[in-house]
């Protein structure tokens, strides 16, 4: 898929896929993987960004295998946030679904 | 390139950040991949999965607002570009050159962090001497609140001073006289013992009155020695006392040590 795409629409996915559960890192990126083939270095710097600009809290919580995990909870703000990205990407994805069909008819 | 390595490298792209946030960030990295190693995945494929490491340093920075570039090394970059200008055509081209503006505007900043640090540290230094200085006029502040305070105080103590100033006289007089007095009586037995010396030598029962006049003439050397050294130990002592009365009458001279 072009990246350029994937690009686009990681923040929704990624806002998407904590907005019911708080995840951790690992089990977020899988989560995100399973939607778009991304490289998963890529989300780390996402959440850091998303939690400074305040749209996730994190704590920490204990694991019954290894150190402490980092959970990530979406925000008012963060859903406020999510709910305009969704918005945002019907309305863009029925446009260009509209032009395309409009072409090609 | 393994765990350790992979994040070492990342550490030190993230030099800029806090060493808080560097741990947060090298935690989640090192969770990430210890849980791909559990799923089954070796380690290698793990790492190799976050793809360019200066990619994602680059990514994290931008995460934080940081412009990635800064600090790095601009040479590094510029051969790492030449490289690539050499594959490629006019596009990398113009990138090289870009890069290389790029890389001088690094050094460009390197020097201005330099630069601002070297100010930094003259800063210091200012305010350093500054707090001197400033310690000083307080000090020549309490020095005239004391004095005012103290004026009446001052009169008293002045006339105390010269009260005592002449005590010291007449002590001083009263010791120079007693010394004077043994001294020449000490004197006068000397000259007594010499002549009943002389007066034993020819016949005369004398050794008696000459040996007394000789201890009274010991008794009142020693007496005018005591004196005499009583007297001027005590004018010493008087003397460092003054000194030290008269030391924070001159702050300055203390400051400038």
């Amino acid at each position: 898929m072009n990246p350029q795409f994937k690009k686009g629409v990681l923040e929704m996915i990624v806002l998407e896929s904590v907005r019911n559960r708080d995840m951790y890192g690992y089990e977020l990126v899988t989560e995100v993987s399973k939607v778009i083939d991304v490289n998963e270095g890529t989300i780390y710097p996402l959440l850091k960004r998303l939690t400074n600009e305040h749209y996730f809290e994190t704590y920490l919580r204990e694991s019954s295998e290894g150190p402490p995990r980092k959970y990530y909870h979406l925000t008012a703000a963060g859903i406020l946030y999510r709910d305009r990205l969704v918005a945002e990407w019907e309305e863009f994805q029925k446009r260009v679904n509209l032009f395309l069909k409009e072409r090609n008819v | 390139m393994n765990k350790r390595e992979f994040l070492d490298e990342l550490k030190s792209h993230l030099r800029v950040l806090e060493t808080k946030e560097q741990q947060d960030i090298l935690d989640e990295y090192a969770q990430h991949i210890d849980l791909k190693i559990k799923s089954g995945q070796s380690e290698e494929e793990a790492i190799s999965d976050f793809g360019n490491i200066e990619e994602l340093a680059s990514d994290i920075l931008e995460a934080y607002h940081v412009n990635p570039e800064f600090g790095t090394q601009g040479q590094e970059k510029k051969e790492k570009n030449l490289v690539g200008s050499a594959a490629s055509l006019f596009g990398k081209a113009g990138n090289h050159v870009k890069m290389i503006g790029k890389s001088q505007r690094e050094q460009w900043e390197n020097l201005k962090e330099r630069r601002r640090k070297a100010k930094e540290d003259a800063d210091a230094q200012e305010t350093k001497r500054r707090g001197f200085k400033m310690l000083r006029e307080r000090f020549q502040i309490i020095h005239k609140k004391f004095s005012h305070a103290k004026n009446e105080h001052r009169m008293l103590s002045r006339i105390g001073e010269w009260m005592c100033n002449i005590c010291i006289l007449c002590w001083n007089s009263i010791l120079f006289l007693s010394a004077l007095m043994f001294g020449v009586s000490a004197l006068f037995f000397l000259f007594a013992f010499g002549c009943l010396f002389v007066l034993v030598f020819g016949g005369y029962p004398v050794i008696g009155a000459s040996l007394l006049s000789l201890g009274f003439f010991a008794a009142f050397a020693s007496m005018a020695v005591l004196f005499g050294s009583c007297f001027r130990r005590f004018r010493k002592r008087r003397i460092q006392a003054r000194s030290a009365a008269d030391f924070p009458g001159e702050p300055e001279e203390r400051m400038e040590e």
